[in-house]
């Protein structure tokens, strides 16, 4: 039998890359060199299966050249959020009353959820200023045509589309957003490597986020925006949704919140480096998104502003989205434990009209600022400032509700790291609130 | 700060250079030539070598200074425009290169060996390339590349 002819089997072929790596022309790792590149060093212990007992990087520190050395205590900040919405996930998943976390709340006494529909009713108010106000400005700028229609009246198509969307949702507009979601990351991230970062600036704003001097509001409100104290409870809420119902689910919450928080860390983190380390010292004030777009276009080409301006507008949009629907959620579950309510239908949704109030008042009621002329800067300040007052409470709540057998029962109670976390969760509120006061005076 | 002058792969260049500096750093950094890799630092594993005066060294160990008036041959100097040097091809064709961060080095000293010892045995090569270190191929394909590269270039040279 003749053997059959291959085109590939049996024969030899060099590899692809083969060429480039005999000439020394293969980039690796090593051999990137990018503007006000910084050099990273990665310690490891001396001692095979050692325990760590203390690191003291103070002699580092303060060698000639060290930006910064940064250690696991770096990474506090969003461990802290990590434990802190796993912990009222648990409670959710696992209080043998089959209660939410806002009824668990309610348990502390009634003046507990009274107190947080407040918090959430001016925090609400604000966000949804801020939001609208933020969407209005990416509109303008991506069809310069819609410059002459009012902000007021593009205001009320924003908060039409947003309300609409909550309502009947579009699963191929879903789909798209998370694409330029993703593009917005990709473009903070390469911002971020080619901006010069001042990496102790940054690791301290990732530890202690506060208003810093200057211009950073913008990146600070972002934070503000995924990280804000009231918006950690909705997560119990959208876990019922997922179909998530005892405590055999709680494996999946470790992984179904683990992931967004690293992406949410990458991109504040990137947000920081831009604002913080490329438009300050380039003389760029930020006081708009425009700013902060103007760094990209200088980065990237004038396509880093559109793009910019684009996943903004998608981030913006899907977070005034999440928001309004999660706090509703949360309020009209927090009434429905005082008197019963009726449901409505409204475009095929079925809840009841507390609900769809917070919806209006995050949506529509903030286009009434577009009148005035608050300035971001004010705006984002009080809304942080809000935020600081009700996190005490719901550390606290957290930590009491967790621990309680009665209330989470018997055997789900907090280990140490939760305990920790929480704690220490319960002194940084308590903290950020002297410090929002002190903002505040 | 000293001022040096040396021939780099046929090319005469004249340099400011600080006293400390490593001969890998001033052709990495300031010549651009990145081919040469710099693994360990320490001259243990061989991927930093170049030719200083046709012989081995170890870029990471030699400093800058100690290049003037002399000739540094790098990878980037091994082909003849697109024509690759016998050596490179024997890599490629013999399957010895894998993720590739040795080839460099091991190719430079290969070149050095071959002028000495135009067509070395298996055991010479192993011996030659004790210097150097690869963690993907296990070594059998690099020497059998070195092997035929050095049965190669004799051909060549009874055919000229």
């Amino acid at each position: 039998m003749a053997k059959p002819e291959y085109r590939i089997i049996g024969k030899s072929t060099p590899f692809i890359d083969a060429r480039d790596k005999a000439t020394g022309t293969t980039v690796y790792t090593s051999d990137i060199t990018l503007p006000n590149m910084l050099y990273g060093k990665v310690v490891r212990s001396t001692v095979a299966h050692g325990r760590i007992l203390s690191i003291d990087t103070s002699a580092a520190e303060r060698l000639p050249g060290v930006k910064a050395v940064i250690t696991a205590k770096d990474t506090v900040a969003i461990l802290l959020r990590y434990v802190f919405v796993y912990c009222l996930a648990k409670y959710e998943l696992c209080n043998p009353h089959g209660e939410t976390v806002l009824a668990g709340y309610r348990r502390l006494g009634a003046w507990a959820p009274i107190y947080m529909i407040i918090a959430i009713v001016i925090v609400l108010q604000l966000i949804g200023t801020f939001l609208i106000k933020g969407a209005v400005e990416n509109l303008t700028f991506l069809i310069p045509a819609l410059a002459n229609i009012p902000a007021i009246i593009l205001g009320l198509i924003t908060s039409f589309c947003v309300i609409y969307l909550a309502l009947k949702p579009l699963k191929v507009l879903e789909t798209v957003f998370k694409i330029f979601l993703a593009i917005m990351t990709v473009i903070f991230v390469y911002g971020m490597i080619a901006a010069k970062p001042d990496l102790g600036a940054i690791a301290a704003g990732a530890v202690i986020p506060r208003i810093p001097e200057g211009g950073l509001v913008i990146a600070v409100s972002l934070i503000g925006t995924v990280g804000c104290a009231p918006a950690n409870l909705i997560y119990s809420y959208l876990i019922r949704e997922k179909g998530w119902q005892g405590k055999e689910d709680l494996r999946q919450v470790k992984f179904d919140l683990g992931f967004p928080m690293i992406f949410m860390f990458i991109l504040i983190l990137s947000v920081w480096v831009v604002a913080a380390a490329y438009l300050k010292p380039n003389g760029i004030e930020v006081n708009s998104s425009e700013d902060i777009a103007k760094g990209f276009a200088a980065l990237i080409g004038p396509i880093g502003a559109v793009l910019f301006h684009v996943g903004l507008f998608v981030a913006i949009f899907t977070t005034l989205n999440g928001l309004c629907m999660g706090y509703a959620r949360m309020v009209s579950d927090i009434v429905k434990q005082f008197k019963p309510l009726k449901p409505i239908t409204v475009m095929g949704q079925t809840r009841d009209w507390v609900f769809f109030a917070v919806v209006a008042w995050g949506c529509v009621v903030p286009l009434v600022w577009l009148f005035t002329s608050a300035g971001f800067v004010q705006l984002t300040v009080m809304f942080l400032t809000a935020n600081v007052f009700v996190m005490p409470l719901i550390s606290i709540g957290a930590l009491i509700m967790v621990n309680k057998k009665a209330w989470i029962g018997e055997g789900n109670t907090a280990n140490w790291w939760q305990n920790a976390g929480l704690g220490i969760s319960v002194l940084l509120g308590i903290f950020f609130s002297v410090q929002g006061l002190i903002n505040l005076l | 700060m000293h001022h040096i002058k040396f021939v780099v792969n046929g090319m005469e260049r004249e340099l400011l250079v600080n006293a400390q500096e490593l001969l890998s750093d001033m052709l990495r950094d300031r010549l651009g030539l990145k081919g040469t890799k710099v693994a360990c630092g320490a001259g243990e594993c061989g991927a930093c070598t170049v030719l200083l005066d046709e012989k081995p060294v170890n870029a990471c160990l030699v400093l800058a200074v100690q290049a003037d008036g002399k000739s540094i041959l790098t990878i980037e100097g091994m082909a003849d425009g697109p024509e690759l040097h016998p050596i490179q091809k024997a890599f490629i064709e013999q399957g010895a290169i894998q993720c590739g961060f040795c080839t460099p080095g091991l190719i430079m000293t290969t070149k050095a060996m071959l002028e000495e010892n135009p067509e070395p045995t298996e055991e010479e090569v192993r011996d030659g390339l004790i210097g150097h270190i690869c963690r993907c191929t296990g070594y059998q394909k690099i020497v059998s590349a070195v092997v035929s590269a050095g049965q190669e270039i004799q051909a060549q040279r009874r055919e000229n």
